[in-house]
């Protein structure tokens, strides 16, 4: 009977050796297998970060503008008001009736002239105001739709109809008089007040201002802190692929040590 | 007998022939694993470091955002506090001629452009205007110290920052002295109304200074500042970008390098094991025919 003979302690080593690192190049293999899907999700994060940063960074950018602009506006507003609905009325007036008669500079129909160019610039003052509304509410709303939802613009909108009761001339009689003054005034406080509320309304991008600065600074050093943990993944594929390898070739160098002994042994 | 000798012999000449050559594809494999192993530990070396290093690069470019920002929005700032000074001297040309026209018995005063309509609505928007500003040097303060990079810098941020509150008090006092004299207002006629109007353009030009004083700080810190910045961040990313790529070279050399040391060594060794190999053939063949 012929006698088998017995493996060497040396090829069973070199043998499991061999697997074990076969194994582990496997394992090392489907770690980076997830750790790329982990870093995908990371790469999409830190694109989505940048752009939030910079989309931050101009909504700060127009709310300051908006800010500004509803200043600039409301100023020039209230000025063209108030210039507009006395001097239409000062020139308008029979010169005759004023105590003081700067008419006397001016001939009959150039006062006139220069009176009704008060009131259509009453008029065109009005329509832009409106104008002007509708271009803060567009865009309001297309950029900050909670600021227009906290503070509806709509109500603020004067109403062209408002002018046709303004009567931009002095009469003779007292009691008629004061009625009109009272009715000016009324319309001059209807449209004062709505002025106020156009730039009370920046109030509300100044708020949205102060969270969006807040909101920036944290996103800022945030994606400072992302960018390390993105790093961090990268450099943890890098040693995967590295122990892959590493296993990978492990493996065969065992394999190739137990040819080696086997041929050694034979010969 | 003899003739079944030979043939032995031969066939064990051819057969050790056979293994010789299998032991030496063995040798060889074996020497290009330990290559490989070799290369892809310096690769991965050199991996990290230029990990590191990129990393390094998206950072500054995110600060590329912040200076850019304010690269384009001082300059802006800039022409609307310009656009402030020249629409009020523009407005001043023709409002003097019409503030002198005989629309009242008053020569101090003026019907057609009252002192409320020049000065007070006008000293409400030009504090509107200075607490724009305030927010606009808050804001690029804050972004300075995010892009700072040397005790030189915060030290710079530090002076800018107590000219700042230095400002803010000085608006706070004007803002405090207008309240108190908008509180004690005594008017009893239009007149005198026009006159206490009138007393707004003190104030006005009090945060007139103080805007001027905005302007500087966005023409000679934010500009110089931001724009010295955008040079640091681009030469310090070129310089990440280029030992970036000194790496990949380095790593190239290096790989190259280690593999002519390990050809070396496997050319000697398998010298060593040739010699070693017929030597003991050279012994075994004389033991033979003894």
């Amino acid at each position: 009977m012929r006698r088998i003979k017995k493996p060497s302690f040396k090829i069973i080593i070199l043998v499991l050796l061999s697997g074990i690192f076969n194994l582990l190049s496997y394992s090392f293999d489907q770690l980076v297998i997830q750790s790329e899907l982990k870093n995908r999700e990371l790469e999409r994060e830190l694109t989505s970060s940048r752009i939030d940063l910079e989309t931050l960074s101009y909504e700060i950018s127009t709310l300051n503008d908006l800010s500004n602009d509803i200043n600039k506006s409301s100023f020039y507003f209230f000025k063209h008001t108030s210039i507009n609905m006395f001097n239409s009325g000062f020139f308008l007036t029979d010169p005759k009736l004023q105590e003081v008669k700067p008419n006397n500079i001016f001939k009959d129909n150039i006062s006139k002239k220069i009176g009704m160019t008060y009131l259509e610039n009453l008029n065109e003052m009005i329509l832009d105001f409106n104008n002007k509304v509708d271009e803060i509410e567009t865009v309001s709303n297309s950029i900050f739709p909670n600021a227009t939802y906290l503070s509806p613009l709509k109500n603020i909108k004067i109403s062209e109809k408002l002018i046709n009761d303004f009567i931009p001339a002095q009469v003779e009689d007292d009691t008629e008089q004061e009625k009109i003054d009272q009715k000016n005034y009324e319309i001059y406080s209807d449209i004062y007040d709505k002025i106020t509320k156009l730039r009370k309304h920046r109030y509300v991008y100044d708020f949205i201002l102060i969270k969006a600065e807040d909101k920036y600074i944290t996103e800022f050093s945030n994606f400072f802190n992302f960018v390390d943990t993105y790093a961090e993944q990268q450099n943890k594929i890098n040693y995967y692929i590295l122990l892959s390898i590493i296993s990978q070739i492990l493996g065969i160098l065992f394999i190739l040590l137990l040819f080696k002994n086997i041929i050694l042994k034979k010969y | 007998m003899n003739k079944f000798f030979l043939i032995r012999f031969s066939f064990l000449n051819i057969q050790s022939l056979v293994n010789k050559k299998v032991n030496l594809i063995i040798n060889l494999s074996i020497f290009v694993i330990i290559f490989a192993l070799s290369a892809s530990l310096i690769s991965i070396m050199f991996e990290n470091r230029i990990e590191t290093l990129e990393s390094k690069v998206t950072k500054n470019e995110i600060n590329q955002l912040l200076y850019t920002k304010w690269l384009n929005r001082s300059p802006k700032i800039i022409v609307e506090i310009n656009n402030i000074d020249q629409n009020r001297k523009t407005l001043k040309l023709f409002t003097e001629v019409v503030k002198l026209l005989p629309d009242d018995d008053d020569d101090e005063t003026s019907s057609l452009y009252s002192a409320r309509d020049e000065l007070f609505e006008y000293s409400y928007y030009i504090n509107e205007i200075v607490i724009n500003n305030f927010k606009n040097i808050d804001l690029s303060l804050t972004d300075a110290i995010l892009l700072s990079s040397s005790d030189t810098d915060i030290k710079n941020i530090e002076q800018e920052k107590k000219k700042f509150r230095k400002l803010i008090n000085q608006f706070d006092q004007n803002r405090y002295e207008r309240i108190k004299f908008v509180d004690n207002r005594n008017t009893q006629n239009w007149r005198e109304s026009q006159l206490y109007y009138k007393e707004f353009e003190k104030y006005i030009q009090k945060n007139m200074q103080i805007i001027n004083e905005q302007k500087l700080f966005f023409l000679n810190f934010v500009s110089k500042y931001f724009s010295s910045k955008r040079q640091y961040y681009t030469n310090k990313n070129l310089e990440h970008l280029n030992e970036i790529s000194d790496f990949a070279k380095l790593e190239t050399r290096f790989i190259f390098f280690a593999f002519l040391i390990q050809f070396f060594i496997f050319t000697i060794l398998q010298i060593f094991e040739v010699t070693i190999e017929s030597e003991r053939k050279n012994e075994k063949n004389k033991k033979t025919i003894i």
